[in-house]
């Protein structure tokens, strides 16, 4: 048992000191059955000797009665004298027997009766045998010695006697016999059983113990085997680990580890840890390794220091240590998980000096946009000014010198006030198309329906009586409010001022219905107005593209390349189709999801890309 | 008839100034003007000072001003007279060529009644001029003069 090698489970032990205990009672308590058997078998052996012998005085008593008789008869018949000696014999042989009966039966009430009794007898026997020899002695005539019969009837009385205690002796060996006998049955009986449960004890011992020595050796077969396969996996790992004990001395260290300090294969275990710390660590590396495990848990080591490993050539590299403390039979230990960052930090470098270069594009683009900024302000402000004063000088020129001032020079300050006026809408037009480019979007849910009304009404786009209006119910969308008011009032102030000519003018405001996973909206405005070529559809939405002369039609061309640039900045389409003088509609969508373009479309350039 | 206050226009740029001047004569307004070419010139002559020291000048009816001044702005005299405490409650209409959406909210943030874009065109300018003076040196009733005339009152500000 102790070949296992192991301690002995108390369990065990115990189960084993238990089952053989027990075993060992059951066979005492039959071996002391066997022996109390064994010693009625004795008694018994006793008794029944003691009945023989018994029997045997009274059998010679009944001899040496019937010698007694025989004797006294053939004295009586012969007068041989030498039958008076076997007749004496026979006395002695009697008296003995008697005597010796008497010691037997001392203990036997009954049989002491009997023996009175027969005493009696014998003594009756006797008397008549004497009798009856004595008158054949003297010669006395037949009819003075008792008669023959009286003789019989005397044996008689000494054989019954005799009979009756050899009955009662035989009865009383039964008696005994039988007691023994079934005392011996059980004592067989219970031997037996202790025997049986002995045997049954020892093979239930044996069978738990051997069970619990079966699973024992299957626990120490499974142990190995996790052994084995933690020594695999600890020396397959792809990242380099090492198992360190309290003093500092590397346990084990696994393939990788070996390879990533440069070492060859079994030589890193039995060094001190310090070899693979280069020199200028070493000092605190004895404080770190202390405080470790004097607080072991699972972490980083030196959390927010660089930390160096040195290879068996001396050189360095950066690494990542994992800690964390391991139990084993030899104590306190820990496995470090070391991991060489120097690609790490090169790549961390790299995103380093690249979020610095975002930065400074950042950078550059905050000014970018803040001279931009600046830039439509001071066009705002500054280029304005004159504009007004060439119109307000220009008329009042016009006014003061109206005297003067032939038709020709009239038309001439006419053109003058008008091209600043122009300029100055031109320039209205433009910063407006500027600040929808460069503007952070906002989006809400917005009931276009309400937008539109809005757009028509407070743009005092129904200011003409003429028109027809046929606004459809339009759904709601997700878009920047303040930049799709400008695309209805562009697109219905167009449709207005191109259909002003006809009679009566006509603008619809509609929306398409929803195809299903198409994810947008289509909206359209569509008027009876003088309509365009399809063959310029491409230039309608250019920035100063128009299809109309200024005389046709005024307007300064930045409309639609607004309504394109706020559009596209959603994530929708813009497009149109007409037929000259038969009136056009213009076609616009709106992702349901316009989210992820928030910023798309937003540009640094003040008249970016339409 | 009620005592017409002066309507005081602070404008720097020669060119805008004639043409409201020439406006405010187009409609007729009797009110007498009083120029500052810039921000410093109004202030003076708000708080009684410098070329107005000493001369009882009234309060005006209304303060035009034009939001872009050398040396002290649009911003800055509106801010001193809203901080005034016998200033305070003179009505001040900026008239200024900028429509930038930070400047109507500096100019209403600082309290300025109105705010006035110039417009380009002529006709459109002496229209929207006129109508300016109309209604605050003429229909707007101009906050009561509690105090005596200014420059004495102003004599005893800091």
């Amino acid at each position: 048992m102790v070949g296992l090698g192991l301690p002995l489970n108390p369990t065990i032990e115990k189960k084993i000191a238990a089952g053989y205990a027990v075993a060992i009672l059951v066979l005492l308590l039959t071996a002391g059955a066997a022996a109390w058997n064994a010693r009625q078998f004795d008694h018994t052996f006793k008794m029944v000797e003691h009945t023989h012998r018994v029997l045997r005085e009274l059998e010679q008593i009944v001899i040496g009665v019937l010698s007694m008789q025989t004797a006294t008869r053939g004295f009586v018949l012969t007068g041989n004298e030498q039958l008076l000696e076997t007749y004496r014999q026979g006395t002695l042989t009697v008296q003995q027997s008697v005597k010796q009966l008497r010691q037997l039966t001392l203990d036997n009430a009954v049989q002491q009766r009997s023996l009175a009794q027969l005493d009696l007898a014998l003594a009756r026997a006797q008397a008549v045998q004497e009798a009856r020899i004595a008158s054949r002695r003297n010669a006395l005539p037949p009819g003075e010695s008792p008669p023959i019969l009286e003789g019989q009837r005397a044996v008689e009385a000494v054989r019954a006697t005799v009979e009756q205690m050899q009955l009662e002796e035989r009865r009383l060996l039964a008696e005994r016999g039988q007691g023994t006998l079934g005392a011996a049955r059980s004592t067989l009986t219970a031997g037996l059983i202790g025997c049986f449960l002995a045997v049954a004890f020892l093979l239930l011992s044996a069978f738990v113990i051997g069970r619990d020595v079966k699973q024992r050796l299957a626990t120490e077969a499974a142990l190995r085997k996790s052994e084995q396969m933690f020594h695999r996996v600890f020396d397959s790992a792809p990242d380099a680990i090492v198992q360190v004990d309290r003093q500092g001395q590397v346990v084990r260290a696994n393939r990788q580890a070996e390879s990533l300090f440069g070492w060859e294969p079994q030589q890193l275990a039995g060094q001190s840890l310090a070899q693979l710390l280069p020199q200028r660590f070493q000092a605190r590396h004895g404080g770190h390794l202390a405080a470790y495990f004097a607080a072991p848990r699972t972490r980083a080591m030196g959390a927010g220091l660089e930390l160096f490993g040195r290879r068996k050539d001396d050189s360095e590299f950066p690494l990542d240590i994992m800690l964390s403390p391991v139990e084993t039979d030899d104590g306190l230990q820990a496995l470090a998980v070391i991991r060489d960052i120097t690609e790490r930090k090169a790549a961390e470098e790299k995103i380093r000096s690249l979020n610095l270069d975002l930065q400074l594009q950042n950078a550059r683009l905050e000014i970018a946009n803040k001279e931009l900024e600046s830039f439509s302000y001071s066009v705002s402000h500054d280029l304005r000014a004159p504009l007004r004063h060439i119109d307000g000088f220009a008329s009042l020129l016009s006014k003061h010198a109206a005297a003067s001032l032939d038709e020709k020079s009239r038309r001439f300050v006419t053109v003058i006030s008008d091209s600043a006026r122009r300029m100055g809408r031109l320039i209205d037009d433009l910063l407006t198309f500027s600040r929808m480019g460069r503007a952070q979007m906002e989006t809400a849910q917005i009931d276009v329906g309400q937008l539109v009304a809005s757009v028509i009404h407070e743009g005092g786009l129904d200011r003409d009586p003429r028109i027809e209006w046929a606004v459809h119910p339009l759904p709601t969308v997700r878009a920047d409010r303040a930049m799709l008011r400008q695309v209805w009032f562009n697109l219905i102030d167009n449709a207005a001022k191109y259909s002003a000519h006809s009679d009566p003018p006509r603008i619809e405001v509609g929306s398409l219905p929803m195809q299903p996973g198409m994810g947008e909206q289509v909206f359209f405005v569509r008027d009876n107005g003088v309509g365009f070529d399809m063959k310029y559809a491409a230039k309608l939405f250019g920035v100063f593209q128009r299809l109309h002369t200024e005389a046709e039609f005024e307007g300064t061309g930045i409309g639609l390349a607004n309504v394109r640039r706020i559009v596209t900045r959603h994530g929708g389409r813009t497009w149109a189709e007409s037929a000259p003088g038969q009136g056009a509609t213009f076609y616009f969508t709106l992702p349901i999801d316009p989210a992820p373009l928030r910023n798309a479309g937003a540009s640094s350039a003040p008249f970016g890309p339409a | 008839m009620p005592h017409l206050r002066p309507i005081l226009l602070a404008e720097d740029n020669p060119n805008d100034l004639e043409l409201v001047l020439t406006a405010f004569q187009d409609s007729q307004l009797a009110n007498e003007v009083i120029v500052a070419r810039d921000g410093e010139e109004a202030l003076d002559y708000l708080h009684g000072r410098g070329a107005y020291a000493g001369k009882g000048v009234p309060a005006p009816a209304v303060i035009l001003l034009d939001w872009k001044m050398p040396r002290v702005d649009g911003r800055e005299v509106l801010r001193q007279v809203r901080a005034h405490p016998l200033l305070r409650a003179t009505p001040v209409v900026i008239l200024t060529s900028s429509k930038e959406e930070v400047d109507l909210l500096q100019g209403y943030q600082l309290g300025a009644n109105a705010y006035v874009v110039k417009p380009v065109g002529f006709e459109d300018f002496i229209t929207t001029v006129g109508r300016l003076g109309f209604f605050w040196a003429l229909l707007n009733e101009p906050p009561p003069v509690s105090a005596p005339p200014l420059a004495s009152a102003a004599l005893h500000q800091p």
